[in-house]
C-alpha cells in the first residue's frame, strides 16, 4: 500500500485516537476535580488551544523536512508513549494540586495542571493534520485545498469513531487504561506503516526494525495485563490515602468504592455520594419528608437508595415505592459490596427499581405519590442542576397527589450563610417557590426543601413529628425531637428564610440554568479566588451584552475595514464559525434535555449526527468546489447560513416545548433533533475547506493554509466551548445566547459582504 | 474599629502583632493572618469589635460543654477571621473571610449582654470562628455579662499567646478547646496550628481555673492512628487530669476536605475505648445516639447520673455536683 492510501487511514485514526483520547483524559480529570463542570470547559480550552498550537508550530515545522511524511511517522511514534504518560500524568495530579491528601483545588492550580499535562499529547495530535496534509498533497498529486478537505473527512470520520466508541461501547467493557495503551499502540503501528511507504532512505531499515521490535513488545505487555498492573496503579496514586476497593466507569462517569472496617464509601466522579451504613444522612433524606405527610402510601425516591434511604423509607407503611437512580451503575456495584438488610430492601415486594432517567420518567408518569424524595446531592453539574429548576418543578408538581409533599436537601452551613452560599440556595429557593405555594426550610450543615402544593400540610413541629413516629412504630436515631427542636428553632428557621428571600436570587431554568453557575461559584469560594471567580461574580446580562457590543464593533473594524485585506474577513468568518458551531452543540443538547427529559444515549446520537454533518459537509464542497473567483461568495453563503441557523433555533426549540401535538412532539425526538446538528455539521463542514481554498489562492502552501484555518477554527471554538457554558447560558438564557451568536457571525458575514463588494469596485475600476 | 490590646511597634513602619503565635508583623493597610486586624498609622486595630456575623441561640450541649449547666441555652455569637486554616471547618464562610466579606450587625458588649438576658440563655458563648480573634470583643463582653451573672464560654481551637490567655482567663467560665490531633505535622499542615502551643495554652487554662472541655475531630486517614490518639489521652490525664471530658466527634466531607469519607462509627469507638483505657473519666462521642454515648456515668460506681440523648438533656440525677448513688463528686459547673 502506498502513502496515497496511508495517508488517510492515519489521519483517520488520528481522529480516532484524539477524540477518544479527549473523551478518556476529560473523564479522569473530573474525578481528579471532584466533579467540577469548570474543568470540562477547562480540558476543552486547553485542547483546542494547544491543538491550535501544534497545527501551527508543525505547519511551519515541515517546511525544514523534505519529506512530511518522515514528520508525521515521527509525530505518531511520539504519541506511543505519550498518550499513556497523559494519562498517568492526569492520574497523579491530584499530588500536586493538593497540600493535604483529601483536598480540593482552586481554578489556579486546576488551570495550571490542565494545561501544562496536556501540552505534548495535543501539540502532537494539532500537528498531525497540518503535516498530514502537507504529506498527502505531496504524493497524490491532489490540489492543496483537496488534500486538506479530504483530510478533514478522514478526521471528522475518526472522531466520529472514537466519540462514540469509547464514550457509549468500549468504556462499559475496556479499562481506562487499557484503552490508552492500546490508543499508543495504533499509533505506533501506523508510524511503522508511514516510515515503510515513506520514499527510501539509507536509515529506514535501521528505523523500521527498531519500530517492530518496539510494536513486538508493546502488543506482548498486553498478554501479561500489564493494561491491569497499569491501571491499578495509577488508580492506586489518584486516589491516595484512600484505598479504592473498585473502580468502575459507566456511560455516566466514574463510580468507585472504599471500603474502611464496616464502613463502605460510594464516591461519584471523585465526590462522596454516600457511605453505608451512614443512619444520621439516610434518615435525614427519608424522614424530615415522610414524617411531615400524615399518610404516605406511595413514594418515588430518585438517586440515593442504596445509601441507605430505601430501607429508610421501608420502615414507613409505605404501600409502594418507586425507585429511580440516575446511573444504574451504582445499583450493580452496591449489589457487589453491600450486604444484608443494605440490599434486601431491593427484594422487598414494595420497591420497584425503574431503570430510567429520573427527570425522564418524572416528565412522563401518570402516577401520583404522596411523597417525592429527590436525593441526588448539589447541583454542580448541567446533569445534575435539571433536577432543581422551575420547569421540573412543574413535571414533580404533575405527580405529586393532592396534599402530597416533595423534599431535597442542598449543602449549607450551619451557622452562617454566606453571599455565595446565598444566592445559590436563594436561586433554587425562588424557583421553588415560583411552583409551590407551601415551602418548609430545615436549616443546618445541609439544608432540607419541603414542600407542597397545600400551604397547611407543612410545620415544622417537632412534637408533631415526635408523635407521628411513635404512631407508626419505627427505630429513627436520628431525625428524632432531641435534635428537631434545635433544628426547627424558630429563630435559625427565620433566618434562613429572611436571607433567602432577601437575597432574591435570579430562578434557575432549563434554558437558563443559572443554578448550577451559583453551585459552582459557592463551590469555588471554598477554594481561594481566582480571576475566573472573581469575572463570573461580577458578571451580570448587562455586563455580558455591553462586552458583546464592544467585541461586535471590533470584529466589524477587524473585518470590514480591511483596505484590500481579503484574509481578514475569511479568519474572521472561521473563527466566529468555529464559536457557533460549539454553542449550538451545546444549546441543542440543553434543549433536548428540556423537551424531552433527557435520555442519556441521545447524546451520542446528536454528536454523531453533528460529526456526520461536518463530514458530509465537507465531501459535499470538495464534489463542488468553485472556482478561485466564487470563493469569496460562496463563503458568503456559508456565512449567511450560520447567521440564519441560531434564528432557526429557538423558533425550532420553542415550537416542540410548546406544541401539544403528539405527532409533532415524536416526530422532533426522532427526526428534527437529530436533524439539527447534522445541519450545524454541514454548514461548518462546507465553510472550512472554503476557507481553505481561499487561502490556497494566496499561494501559500498546504501546510501553512491547513494550519491557519485549522487553529484559527480551533480557537473560536475553544472560545465557545468556555464561555457558552460558563457565561452565556447561565446568565442569559438559550434564546438570548442565540441572538447573540448570530450578532457576532453577522460581522462576519458583513466583513466578507464589503470584502467583495471593493473586489467589484477595483475590478470596474479597471486595475 | 477598636484599638487592639497586645501589639508593640516596630520601628515607625510596622507593627508586630502580640495577641497569637502567628505574631504577624505588619505595615499600615496590612491585614493579619486572622483577617481582621489591621495598622492606620501605626497603631494596631480590631475590626470586628462589637461586630457580628452570626447569633444564635443553642442548647449548650451542642458546643459541646457537658459539664456546664446541663439544659441550659448558650447565646452564641461570633465575627468573621480565624488564627487557624483548618481544612475541614465547618464555619468556614465566616472563619475564613474578611469582616468586609460578611453581613454583620453591631451588637456591642452591653447589648449583647442584654440579648441574652432577655433571651432566657445562662450563658454567652464565645463560638462558630474563633473568639481570640475578637478578643477584645470576648474580654469586654466576658467582663459585663460577669458582672450580670453570665456565665462566658469559650469554644476555640486554642491558638493564643500566654500573656492575652492569662488576662482573659479571670473572665471566662469554661472553654471547650479544640484539640485537633496529637500529630505535629497534621496541625501544621491541616490546621495551621502548633501542638505545643495549644497543649501550653490548655494547661494554663486548667491552671487559671477555667473549666475545660476537650474535643477532638477524627479525620479518616488524616489523624485516626491509634497510637496517636492514645499518646495524646495519656498527655491530657497526666497535665490536665483524668476530670477533663474529651468529646470525639465526626468528620464529615466539607469545605476543602471533600474527597474523603465520613468518619467510620467503628473508629469513634475504638478512640472511645483507648481513652477510657488509658484512664479518662469522662469520654464522650458526639451525634451517635443510638449508642449511649453521650451520657455522663459515676467514674466510682459506674452509674449513670446524666442522661442525654442528642441535645437533650433526658434526666440529670446529680445533687449539687455529687452522684446520688455514691456520692463522689462529678466535678463541672453545675449551678
Amino acid at each position: 500500500m502506498g502513502l496515497k492510501k496511508i495517508i488517510p487511514i492515519s489521519m483517520l485514526a488520528a481522529g480516532i485516537s484524539s477524540m477518544a483520547s479527549q473523551i478518556i483524559f476529560l473523564r479522569e480529570f473530573l474525578v481528579v476535580f471532584s466533579g467540577n463542570e469548570i474543568s470540562v470547559g477547562m480540558l476543552l480550552a486547553a485542547w483546542l488551544i494547544w491543538g491550535s498550537a501544534g497545527s501551527f508550530l508543525f505547519s511551519k515545522l515541515q517546511e525544514y523536512f523534505r519529506s512530511p511524511a518522515m514528520l508525521l511517522c515521527g509525530i505518531q511514534s511520539l504519541l506511543f508513549p505519550v498518550i499513556p504518560l497523559t494519562f498517568f500524568l492526569i492520574r497523579s495530579s491530584k499530588g500536586f494540586l493538593a497540600v493535604s491528601p483529601g483536598e480540593i483545588s482552586g481554578y489556579g492550580p486546576m488551570a495550571l495542571v490542565t494545561f501544562s499535562v496536556l501540552s505534548i499529547s495535543c501539540l502532537l495530535f494539532g500537528g498531525i493534520f497540518s503535516v498530514s496534509c502537507g504529506a498527502y498533497s505531496s504524493v497524490s498529486r491532489v490540489a492543496g485545498e483537496r488534500a486538506i478537505t479530504r483530510m478533514y473527512i478522514m478526521e471528522a470520520l475518526g472522531a466520529l469513531i472514537g466519540g462514540i466508541g469509547v464514550a457509549f461501547l468500549a468504556i462499559r467493557v475496556l479499562s481506562p487504561a487499557f484503552m490508552v495503551l492500546a490508543l499508543g499502540v495504533l499509533n505506533l503501528v501506523l508510524s511503522l506503516f508511514v516510515r515503510i511507504a515513506a520514499p527510501g532512505r539509507s536509515m529506514k531499515k535501521g528505523i523500521v526494525a527498531g519500530q517492530s521490535i518496539l510494536l513486538f513488545l508493546a502488543c506482548g505487555m498486553f498478554l501479561f495485563n500489564a493494561p491491569g498492573a497499569f491501571d491499578k496503579l495509577s488508580r492506586d496514586i489518584m486516589w491516595s490515602p484512600l484505598r479504592p476497593a473498585a473502580s468502575r466507569d459507566t456511560v455516566y462517569g466514574n463510580i468507585t468504592v472504599t471500603v474502611s472496617g464496616e464502613q463502605k464509601s460510594f464516591f461519584v466522579n471523585g465526590l462522596h455520594l454516600y457511605s453505608v451504613p451512614d443512619r444520621m444522612s439516610a434518615e435525614e433524606a427519608v424522614h424530615f419528608v415522610l414524617l411531615e405527610h400524615p399518610e404516605p402510601k406511595r413514594v418515588l425516591l430518585v438517586g440515593g437508595g442504596m445509601g441507605g434511604a430505601l430501607a429508610e423509607i421501608l420502615k414507613h407503611p409505605v404501600e409502594k415505592v418507586d425507585y429511580v437512580e440516575l446511573d444504574p451503575g451504582i445499583i450493580t456495584m452496591a449489589g457487589e459490596y453491600l450486604a444484608g438488610d443494605a440490599l434486601s430492601v431491593l427484594n422487598d415486594p414494595r420497591v420497584s427499581v425503574l431503570n430510567v432517567d429520573g427527570r425522564y420518567y418524572i416528565k412522563r408518569s401518570r402516577k401520583r405519590y404522596d411523597c417525592v424524595i429527590i436525593d441526588l446531592g448539589d447541583p454542580y453539574t448541567a446533569q445534575i442542576n435539571r433536577f432543581y429548576t422551575v420547569d421540573f418543578f412543574k413535571e414533580l408538581r404533575g405527580v405529586l397527589a393532592p396534599g402530597g409533599i416533595g423534599g431535597f436537601r442542598l449543602t449549607s452551613s450551619p451557622n452562617y450563610i454566606s453571599a455565595e452560599l446565598a444566592d445559590y440556595l436563594s436561586s433554587i429557593y425562588m424557583s421553588l417557590s415560583r411552583v409551590f405555594r407551601g415551602i418548609m426550610l430545615i436549616p443546618g450543615g445541609t439544608m432540607h426543601f419541603l414542600f407542597s402544593e397545600d400551604e397547611a400540610v407543612l410545620s415544622p413541629d417537632a412534637v408533631k413529628l415526635e408523635e407521628r413516629r411513635r404512631q407508626r412504630g419505627i427505630d429513627i436515631a436520628y431525625v428524632r425531637s432531641y435534635y428537631t427542636f434545635d433544628r426547627f428553632s424558630p429563630e435559625r428557621v427565620s433566618y434562613a428564610l429572611e436571607v433567602l428571600r432577601k437575597r432574591s436570587a435570579p430562578m434557575n431554568f432549563d434554558f437558563r440554568p443559572i443554578g448550577y453557575f451559583f453551585a459552582t461559584l459557592f463551590w469555588n469560594s471554598q477554594t481561594s479566588m481566582s480571576f475566573l471567580d472573581y469575572v463570573m461574580m461580577k458578571a451580570t446580562r448587562g455586563w455580558i451584552w455591553s462586552g458583546a457590543a464592544i467585541l461586535c464593533l471590533f470584529l466589524l473594524f477587524f473585518g470590514a475595514v480591511n483596505k484590500g485585506r481579503t484574509h481578514r474577513p475569511v479568519l474572521l468568518s472561521v473563527t466566529t464559525t468555529g464559536f457557533a458551531e460549539i454553542y449550538f452543540q451545546v444549546a441543542i443538547l440543553l434543549a433536548f434535555q428540556e423537551i424531552y427529559g433527557y435520555v442519556f444515549y441521545k447524546v451520542g446520537i446528536l454528536m454523531a449526527s453533528f460529526m456526520t454533518g461536518l463530514a458530509c459537509g465537507a465531501w459535499f464542497i470538495e464534489k463542488k468546489m468553485p472556482s478561485e473567483k466564487y470563493i469569496m461568495k460562496a463563503l458568503l453563503r456559508t456565512q449567511t447560513a450560520v447567521c440564519l441557523y441560531p434564528l432557526i433555533l429557538p423558533a425550532v426549540f420553542f415550537l416542540l416545548s410548546t406544541t401539544s401535538s403528539a405527532q409533532l412532539y415524536r416526530l422532533g425526538s426522532t427526526v428534527i433533533f437529530p436533524v439539527m446538528p447534522f445541519a450545524a455539521g454541514f454548514i461548518g463542514g462546507v465553510q472550512f475547506p472554503l476557507a481553505g481554498r481561499f487561502y490556497f489562492s494566496l499561494r501559500k502552501t498546504e501546510g501553512r493554509v491547513s494550519g491557519i484555518t485549522y487553529g484559527m477554527d480551533l480557537l473560536g471554538a475553544a472560545t465557545g466551548a468556555f464561555v457558552s457554558s460558563a457565561l452565556l447560558l447561565p446568565l442569559i438564557g438559550v434564546y438570548s445566547s442565540c441572538l447573540l451568536v448570530f450578532l457576532i457571525n453577522s460581522c462576519a458575514f458583513f466583513g466578507i459582504f464589503f470584502s467583495i463588494g471593493r473586489a467589484r469596485r477595483v475590478k470596474s475600476a479597471g486595475i | 474599629m477598636k484599638e487592639a490590646l497586645f501589639y508593640e511597634k516596630m520601628g515607625s513602619e510596622h507593627v508586630r502583632c502580640l495577641l497569637c503565635p502567628n505574631e504577624c508583623v505588619l505595615a499600615d493597610g496590612q491585614r493579619g493572618f486572622c483577617r481582621v486586624r489591621e495598622p492606620v498609622k501605626g497603631k494596631l486595630y480590631t475590626l470586628v469589635y462589637g461586630l457580628a456575623c452570626a447569633v444564635h441561640l443553642d442548647p449548650i450541649e451542642k458546643k459541646p460543654l457537658f459539664h456546664v449547666m446541663p439544659g441550659s441555652r448558650a447565646f452564641s455569637v461570633a465575627t468573621a477571621g480565624c488564627n487557624s486554616r483548618c481544612k475541614f471547618c465547618q464555619n468556614w464562610t465566616i472563619s475564613q473571610k474578611t469582616p468586609e466579606e460578611t453581613s454583620n450587625r453591631l451588637l456591642m458588649p452591653d447589648a449583647l449582654v442584654s440579648s441574652a438576658r432577655n433571651n432566657d440563655c445562662s450563658s454567652i458563648a464565645y463560638t462558630y470562628s474563633e473568639p481570640f480573634v475578637f478578643y477584645e470583643y470576648t474580654l469586654a463582653a466576658s467582663e459585663t455579662a460577669r458582672g450580670e451573672g453570665l456565665l462566658n464560654v469559650l469554644v476555640t481551637g486554642g491558638k493564643i499567646n500566654k500573656k492575652p490567655l492569662q488576662k482573659i482567663c479571670s473572665f471566662v467560665d469554661a472553654a471547650n478547646v479544640d484539640l485537633k490531633g496529637f500529630d505535629r505535622r497534621y496541625l501544621r499542615e491541616v490546621c495551621a496550628q502548633d501542638l505545643d502551643n495549644i497543649l501550653d495554652n490548655l494547661v494554663t487554662m486548667r491552671s487559671k481555673g477555667v473549666w475545660v472541655e476537650l474535643t477532638n475531630l477524627i479525620v479518616p486517614t488524616l489523624n485516626d492512628d491509634t497510637a496517636k490518639i492514645r499518646e495524646m489521652c495519656r498527655w491530657v490525664k497526666k497535665e490536665l487530669g483524668p476530670d477533663v471530658p474529651l468529646h470525639f466527634s465526626r468528620f464529615w466531607p466539607r469545605y476543602k476536605l471533600r474527597t474523603l469519607y465520613p468518619t467510620p462509627p467503628d473508629t469513634l469507638k475504638k478512640a472511645r475505648k483507648i481513652a477510657l483505657e488509658e484512664g479518662l473519666h469522662y469520654v464522650y462521642i458526639g451525634n451517635v445516639p443510638e449508642e449511649d454515648t453521650e451520657s455522663t456515668v459515676c467514674p466510682d460506681c459506674g452509674n449513670k447520673v446524666i442522661s442525654r440523648l442528642g441535645y437533650r438533656v433526658l434526666e440529670n440525677k446529680l445533687r449539687d455536683g455529687k452522684c446520688p448513688f455514691c456520692g463522689n463528686t462529678i466535678p463541672g459547673i453545675w449551678a
